[in-house]
């Protein structure tokens, strides 16, 4: 008798063992930012995140608030949709308000939604600042270069001279008052790709917001908007990309709340001609990708459409003239990589927002 | 029934068996567990273990309009053999073996990422 109880009581003890055992392993997530299987419990708190195609990149929400109602991820995407239908330039889609203006060129006035037209006027701003540097209306050239295709070649440079005659943002006419936009001459191409998707990532934030969410990461293909701060209160941790290795691997780290992060960079979108390589950000005056001494620069900013906007504007103005406009500009900064793996910075970056972690970058001063 | 002594003993093994084949996931992890998570249209495809005694493993994900990304693992690495994409970006991102690291075929909407069990330093990159 007794020995059955004792057995029995084992064998209780022994379930219990397997079952408290089976608990623990089915925890342990695969790491941050990963697909969430496996039990969670309210005290731990994982981010959830969703990712999306659109606007020819990857989409990536993260979402640090506990509780999380997924229709926000749904809501966000769909903006971000709706943004890309209105502004694209790629293929014979009906509902783009570029293509429509585009297609208009030399003919007459466009009616745009105020979407759009909000972002024309950011992009002609840039394009001033820069005394043409930056040029929206620089579609012609990207289009003749097409890089990203499989058939991308270095064009003739008649062709490249023939383009740089329609490029000129003077060309495109804003009316604020009746919300419409004309561009003065045919052959004329208007290319949002260089803002579209910070006023994407800026809209997406809007809408978690509004949704209530307090802490979130949005990264538009590598443009990111944070809200607010960690939960615990502490900055986010934005790594930056090394421009010499693969995706993921950064050579520093930025410290923020609150603001926008965009790098603009050559070391991804290219091609190789003839043991060249020919990069995507095209230089509207001399027609052919910018040769500076930079290989990527980040800008910090509190609107996403203005670091996206000046990532490239910078970009294509070099170390010199890129530093100085941003020193210019308040609540902006920005970190330039040369292609000697010199790091330059902005007066507002110092060691509590900016730290390098890979020791072949170096901090430089000008 | 009558216990023996020989199945108390028995039980006694089983126990110690069970605890340190969930103990050395608990225990000994001072080598990082890291894996390979393919994801195709925004759904995880399959999961590879990253491990230094790895055999080759090949992965072909299929997708629209005869289009494919072939992914090869070996070792501790994983990369893009070949893609039907027409800017090769995935295939010229190399091999990749630590976690963060990650390879993208946008117009095949399939990312590799390399995930591990540790506390990544980073809540998100700027590229």
């Amino acid at each position: 008798m007794k020995q059955k109880k004792y057995l029995s009581a084992l064998y209780v003890f022994i379930c219990s063992v397997f079952t408290v055992l089976l608990f623990f392993t089915a925890c342990t997530s695969p790491g941050n930012n990963g697909q969430n299987i496996g039990l969670q419990f309210g005290n731990l708190n994982e981010p959830v995140s969703q990712n999306a195609f659109y606007m020819g990149t990857l989409v990536n929400i993260t979402i640090y608030d506990p509780d999380v109602d997924e229709t926000v991820f749904d809501a966000a995407f769909e903006r971000i949709s709706q943004i890309e239908e209105k502004m694209t330039i790629n293929g014979e889609n009906e509902e783009s308000e570029i293509i429509k203006l585009n297609n208009s060129a030399g003919k007459g006035f466009i009616e745009l939604s105020s979407d759009t037209f909000y972002v024309l006027k950011k992009a002609i701003h840039y394009s001033e600042l820069s005394e043409g540097k930056f040029d929206v209306t620089v579609g012609p050239l990207v289009k003749v270069w097409n890089i990203g295709s499989e058939e991308a070649a270095v064009p003739d440079e008649e062709l490249i001279a023939a383009k740089l005659s329609l490029i000129d943002y003077k060309n495109l006419i804003l009316n604020e008052k009746d919300l419409c936009a004309k561009l003065n001459n045919p052959g004329m191409i208007v290319d949002l790709g260089a803002i579209a998707k910070g006023y994407a990532a800026d809209e997406a934030a809007g809408i978690l917001r509004e949704k209530g969410v307090e802490h979130a990461i949005i990264n538009i293909g590598g443009n990111i908007l944070t809200i607010n701060c960690r939960p615990d209160g502490s900055t986010w941790r934005l790594g930056l990309q090394d421009p010499t290795q693969p995706r993921g691997d950064y050579m520093g780290i930025v410290m923020l709340k609150d603001q926008a992060l965009v790098t603009s960079g050559t070391y991804e979108r290219y091609f190789e001609a003839d043991g060249k390589k020919y990069h995507h950000i095209l230089n509207p005056q001399t027609g052919y990708p910018e040769d500076n001494s930079l290989i990527s620069v980040s800008i910090i900013a509190k609107q996403s459409i203005d670091a996206d906007a000046l990532s490239t504007t910078v970009f294509l103005l070099g170390l010199q003239e890129g530093l100085q406009l941003i020193e210019s500009l308040s609540d902006t900064e920005a970190i330039f990589i040369t292609t000697d793996k010199k790091v330059y910075t902005s007066s507002g970056i110092n060691s509590a927002n900016f730290q390098i972690t890979n020791p072949e970058y170096q901090l430089s001063t000008n | 029934m009558q216990i023996k002594k020989g199945d108390i003993l028995l039980i006694i093994l089983l126990v110690i068996a069970a605890l340190s084949w969930f103990g050395k996931d608990i225990f000994w992890t001072d080598q990082a567990d890291k894996q390979a998570v393919i994801t195709v249209d925004g759904q995880v495809y399959t999961t590879i273990s990253l491990n230094k005694d790895n055999e080759l493993k090949e992965i072909l994900i299929e997708r629209p309009g005869n289009n494919y990304v072939h992914i090869v693992s070996e070792k501790d690495m994983v990369w893009v053999e070949s893609s039907s994409c027409p800017d090769k970006v995935c295939m010229k991102t190399g091999k990749i073996n630590k976690p963060g690291q990650s390879i993208v075929c946008l117009p095949n909407k399939t990312i590799v990422h390399i995930e591990s069990n540790e506390e990544p330093e980073i809540d998100d990159i700027s590229y």
